[in-house]
């Protein structure tokens, strides 16, 4: 098992057919390159039985880098072939207004916390203090929609690069928290920060160093995250890219994550835990789609929750419960539960594969793979969108 | 560090060493906290990363002012307001006399402080006198967040490595990893008593089993149906007598007046789940009549 550095060869060939700094997805241009350079990713950091980090370390077999560089080339051809392609992505603007908070007032719902007291874990005399504070915090921390117009690295790297991570979390037994932190990391640098192709890695593993030290109780090691790139980077690259990012993001790093929000909306819908893991199913789907970087962490947990339901109960009961303590109406929420239904439909067939075959083990109730994902609830949102 | 003057070493953190210094331009005092960032070890110490998103989260009159982070090649600097002493030194000066107005006002002010940090998802997790700074105009601030930790809802396991002995919870003592807000209310019952009585520490234990059986002695040994949940706890031990409480509250804090006794006694509760809120405390009728020059 050798790590994967992805991106340095792969991602360097694409420069020649982006040049002239014009953002475009271009899936004709890439999709030469990217099962070449995803197989190699998957064989490296997938389906890994969960080893000791002293003992991975051991072992040194790169193989990789002769396939990254062959389909280097490839991917340079095809590129220059569909130059003229390249277009531009426009962004509808947030569709979910902040009227909904208001007309809340007027709904039917429920005192989820009334019975909390007794439970210090649940907190529930700050319960919505504290709520409200994120709702307060995501505002702030949001990331702007199309920020890598112009940039050098594309929407299509940076997924590549989280479906990557979304591997390397799995194989460092690390918590959801760190993930969803580890990718809002991400955005909210590359938004201020651009970077080369080449070390859109390093910003990837450094968040998650970054994320982890927040978050978990015992952190990867550097070396950890060294070896994981197939030694792409040392550990002083890693260091100085720490110090770099926690400059840029002014170590603001609470920002609130979409877990934080679906926990409080699953528990004021009291929904079954088949229903609140496909809502983190749909939650994880967007965090490799670049689209969805415009959406809230509250209504990617609000969208999430409410497609949950429709999709496994065949209807929507967006309750007033659910309406008030998510902040959003079911209106409010349809652009990103269209979203969400258009990544359904596309995971199937996408190259990028680490979020569809997580979901898909018993863990997580085989959650990827039921067939209620192939229901009109999600077809008919796609034809809207 | 050209920007500021060093002036004097006012003590260690929890990972870095603390100096007093002075802007050069506007000659404002502050407190530089420095870690070092060596080569070939991990980066930022996860202790001070946290310290610092923390408290740029938390702007509070009662929690100290984090006003500026600088780096440069080997080392982080922390500028921070400065105070001029900590609660551990204030007791050092009161050569056992403190007047119990100045007690209500701390420890309102403990409770103000605790309360916006639970609200804005903090726990910090070591609470002392140590970390309790006292600025001249008697303002209390609530210092030293290196084993601070945002929670989320539900709050999830973390790490049972936390508290200073003597202020640490029985819960945690028993090894509770999944614990909450009520783990700093402990704290600050610990440091009620202890400032009540300027400055005698009210479980100086020497261990953790000594702590425990201090603990139980005064406040009675709890029971399944006091608490239960207790015997599940991960270093629960059915190894400590049955005391029975003999030991009266007038005995522990004889100058505290009785309102404060009923608070004193409504934070020094073994079962977490009934150990009262930092809100609920500023609430308690022992602050009925607090000096109209803390805010509210």
């Amino acid at each position: 098992m050798a790590g994967t550095r992805i991106g340095t060869n792969y991602l360097g060939s694409r420069m020649n057919s982006e040049n002239d700094g014009i953002l475009g997805a271009k899936k004709m241009t890439t999709r030469a390159s990217q099962r070449a350079a995803l197989a190699s990713i998957g064989n490296k950091v997938s389906l890994a039985p969960a080893e000791g980090k002293k003992g991975m370390k051991k072992e040194v077999v790169k193989p990789n880098k002769v396939l990254t560089k062959s389909n280097a080339t490839t991917s340079l051809q095809t590129a220059l072939v569909h130059k003229e392609k390249v277009q531009e992505k426009v962004y509808s603007p947030m569709e979910v207004s902040k009227s909904n908070a208001y007309s809340k007032c007027r709904l039917n719902f429920e005192d989820i916390d009334k019975n909390d007291g007794d439970n210090p874990q649940l907190v529930s005399e700050y319960v919505n203090d504290i709520y409200g504070y994120m709702r307060h915090l995501e505002v702030e921390y949001a990331v702007k929609p199309s920020y890598l117009d112009g940039q050098e690295v594309n929407p299509r790297m940076r997924s590549i690069l989280v479906d990557w991570l979304v591997q390397v979390h799995l194989r460092f037994h690390l918590l959801q928290e760190t993930l969803y932190l580890t990718v809002a990391i991400i955005d909210r640098f590359l938004q201020v920060h651009e970077v080369s192709r080449n070390k859109l890695q390093l910003v990837g593993v450094t968040s998650m160093l970054v994320a982890s030290k927040y978050e978990e109780m015992y952190a990867p090691e550097i070396a950890d995250f060294v070896y994981i790139t197939d030694n792409a980077y040392s550990k002083s690259d890693i260091r100085k890219m720490e110090i770099l990012i926690l400059k840029t993001l002014e170590f603001n790093l609470g920002k609130p994550l979409p877990l934080h929000f679906l926990r409080r909306n699953s528990k004021a819908g009291q929904v079954d835990p088949t229903k609140h893991t496909l809502a983190k199913y749909l939650m994880e789907l967007t965090i490799t789609d670049y689209e969805s970087v415009q959406y809230t962490p509250s209504q990617i947990a609000a969208g999430a929750l409410c497609l949950s339901i429709r999709t496994l109960d065949g209807d929507g009961d967006w309750s007033d419960t659910l309406h008030h303590y998510s902040n959003y109406s079911e209106e409010n929420l349809m652009p990103v539960m269209r979203r969400m239904a258009t990544l359904i439909m596309k995971s199937e067939n996408s190259k990028l594969q680490a979020i569809r075959t997580k979901y898909s083990t018993s863990k997580f109730n085989k959650i990827s793979s039921i067939p209620q994902l192939k229901s009109s609830v999600i077809t008919d949102l796609v034809k809207e969108s | 560090m050209q920007k500021y003057e060093k002036l004097e070493k006012i003590g260690e953190g929890t990972y870095g060493t603390v100096f007093k210094a002075k802007n050069r331009e506007s000659h404002e005092i502050v407190a530089l906290k420095r870690v070092r960032l060596d080569d070939d070890d991990e980066g930022v110490p996860s202790s001070a990363l946290r310290e610092i998103a923390l408290l740029k989260e938390l702007k509070h009159k009662n929690i100290v002012r984090l006003h500026d982070v600088l780096h440069s090649d080997k080392k982080l600097t922390l500028v921070f307001e400065y105070c001029d002493q900590d609660l551990k030194k204030y007791f050092d000066s009161c050569n056992g006399e403190i007047d119990q107005d100045t007690v209500k006002s701390f420890m309102f002010q403990l409770l103000k402080g605790l309360g916006f940090c639970h609200s804005h998802n903090v726990l910090h997790r070591d609470l002392k006198p140590q970390n309790l700074l006292i600025n001249k105009n008697g303002e209390l601030k609530l210092a030293d967040f290196g084993l601070a930790r945002a929670f989320g809802i539900p709050v999830r396991c973390y790490s049972a490595e936390v508290v200073t002995l003597w202020y640490r919870p029985p819960d945690v003592l028993f090894g509770a990893k999944l614990y909450s807000t009520s783990i700093d209310m402990w704290s600050a019952g610990c440091i009620f008593a202890e400032l009540a009585n300027a400055g005698r520490p009210l479980f100086p234990g020497n261990d953790v089993d000594d702590q425990l059986k201090r603990i139980f002695k005064l406040l009675g040994t709890p029971t399944d149906e006091t608490w239960p949940g207790m015997t599940q706890l991960p270093e629960y031990k059915d190894k400590y007598p049955m005391y029975h409480v003999t030991t009266s509250w007038q005995q522990v804090v004889p100058k505290l007046n009785a309102k404060g006794k009923d608070l004193l006694q409504k934070l020094l509760v073994c079962n977490p789940s009934h150990r009262l809120s930092a809100d609920d405390g500023m609430e308690h009728s022992y602050f009925a009549d607090l000096n109209s020059t803390i805010d509210r």
